[in-house]
């Protein structure tokens, strides 16, 4: 089955089943890849993406096209979950390590060869590898761990100011490399 | 109206908005800006795909076996998910978030709050900013406590964030229309932490005067839409 995702999804709202477990196929990896990086647990990961499916598959029929890739749409509610799961725990069960996250997200996945937008990934991946490390660091903690200004500021040991400064230089910098222009 | 903020102060918090994780108040006020903006909307939405696309960047990873399997098995279509076991994680933000608009409820800043801040992102690139309203919710003294936006739409809604913690306790909610009627929405029970409140509503936005939070039959905070 190569349908697109929206069509997917809109059979998942009518409740078909096959496509439900084609949706499934296609994200899996992406959610548990997601889930396992912020959680850092194989079981809560295994939680957490079982939970993004489900909620996936509830809001279905709510979905509306115009809001963008539905692949973008899985990623943030896989996200926020992983990190409700982290802070309920009260603590995380490995410790943050922005260096690490780093380098994670610039490895070059053998596997992004099936996905679309490879190029795009990559130039983006290029364009936060070009970042100061100080704006990187900040930017991965506070996207993917979804840590507030003040957390990224805690945890870098600066200045609440100095993590907004970076941040906001740093997504600058992104949008310009990728020639993301505000209209 | 609520504080106006500056282009360039907005600016400053769009980072936090895209990433789902600006405190409630500093979302109000970036969102009301918003509303009004159109050049600084253009801004925040190239922000925001920023933002979205370094989640591309995570490594996929095979979860382990059986996940499919038992997975496929929970979204079977014929019972309907919500009366399932839940999983092992205390999922009391999903509960909460069960009671979603319709029940009128507090949100704290959970995985449903960020949603819910992704939608009104959502709400503002669909509508372009032209459904949504914003008006400052007051105490009886006169000091701003909170923001409320109303979105006209299918559902419309309208949607509180406070700025400071309000009185704890229970309060029952009165829309006032402009024509003299007098709405009852869901109660607002305000707890320790909680953030904002929110309820669909039955009426064209442009047809709310006010909104009051009551209790022991005293207005404690109102909204006026001008």
């Amino acid at each position: 089955m190569n349908l697109s995702d929206d069509s997917l999804l809109a059979g998942m709202a009518m409740g078909d089943g096959a496509a439900a477990a084609a949706f499934v196929r296609r994200y899996q990896p992406r959610v548990y890849g997601l889930a396992l990086t912020i959680v850092g647990s194989t079981a809560v990961a295994e939680e957490v993406a079982q939970e993004a499916f489900l909620r996936i598959w509830r809001s279905a029929t709510a979905y509306d096209a115009r809001r963008g890739q539905v692949g973008t749409w899985v990623l943030t509610i896989t996200r926020n979950l992983a990190i409700d799961a982290l802070r309920l725990r009260g603590n995380h069960e490995q410790p943050i390590e922005p260096q690490a996250l780093m380098e994670t997200l610039l490895s070059r996945e053998e596997r992004e060869s099936r996905s679309t937008h490879v190029e795009d990934r990559e130039q983006l991946r290029s364009a936060l590898r070009a970042l100061p490390p100080e704006q990187g660091r900040l930017i991965v903690l506070f996207v993917v761990y979804g840590l507030t200004a003040q957390e990224t500021a805690d945890l870098e040991g600066v200045p609440l100011g100095t993590a907004k400064t970076r941040i906001r230089r740093g997504i600058a910098k992104l949008r310009e490399a990728l020639g993301v222009s505000g209209g | 109206m609520a504080e106006r903020l500056e282009c360039a102060e907005a600016r400053e918090l769009f980072p936090e908005l895209a990433a789902g994780v600006a405190a409630g108040d500093e979302r109000a006020r970036a969102l009301g800006h918003l509303s009004g903006c159109p050049a600084c909307r253009a801004e925040f939405a190239a922000t925001a795909e920023i933002v979205d696309e370094l989640l591309w960047l995570v490594p996929e990873h095979d979860p382990p076996a059986g996940f499919e399997s038992s997975l496929l098995a929970r979204l079977t279509p014929a019972v309907p998910p919500r009366r399932r076991p839940r999983p092992r994680l205390l999922w009391a933000a999903s509960i909460a978030a069960a009671a979603a608009l319709a029940a009128g409820t507090v949100w704290w800043q959970t995985a449903d709050d960020r949603e819910l801040a992704s939608d009104y992102r959502h709400t503002l690139a669909v509508a372009h900013g032209r459904g949504l309203s914003a008006a400052p919710l007051l105490l009886a003294g006169g000091a701003e406590t909170g923001t409320i936006f109303a979105y006209q739409g299918s559902p419309s809604w309208i949607y509180v964030t406070f700025r400071s913690a309000p009185p704890q306790g229970r309060y029952d909610v009165r829309l006032l229309t402009r024509d003299g009627r007098r709405l009852a929405l869901r109660p607002f029970t305000a707890r320790p932490g909680g953030s904002a409140w929110g309820s669909t509503v039955q009426v064209p936005i442009r047809q709310i005067q006010k909104l009051e939070f009551i209790r022991s039959n005293v207005p404690i905070m109102t909204a006026s839409f001008g």
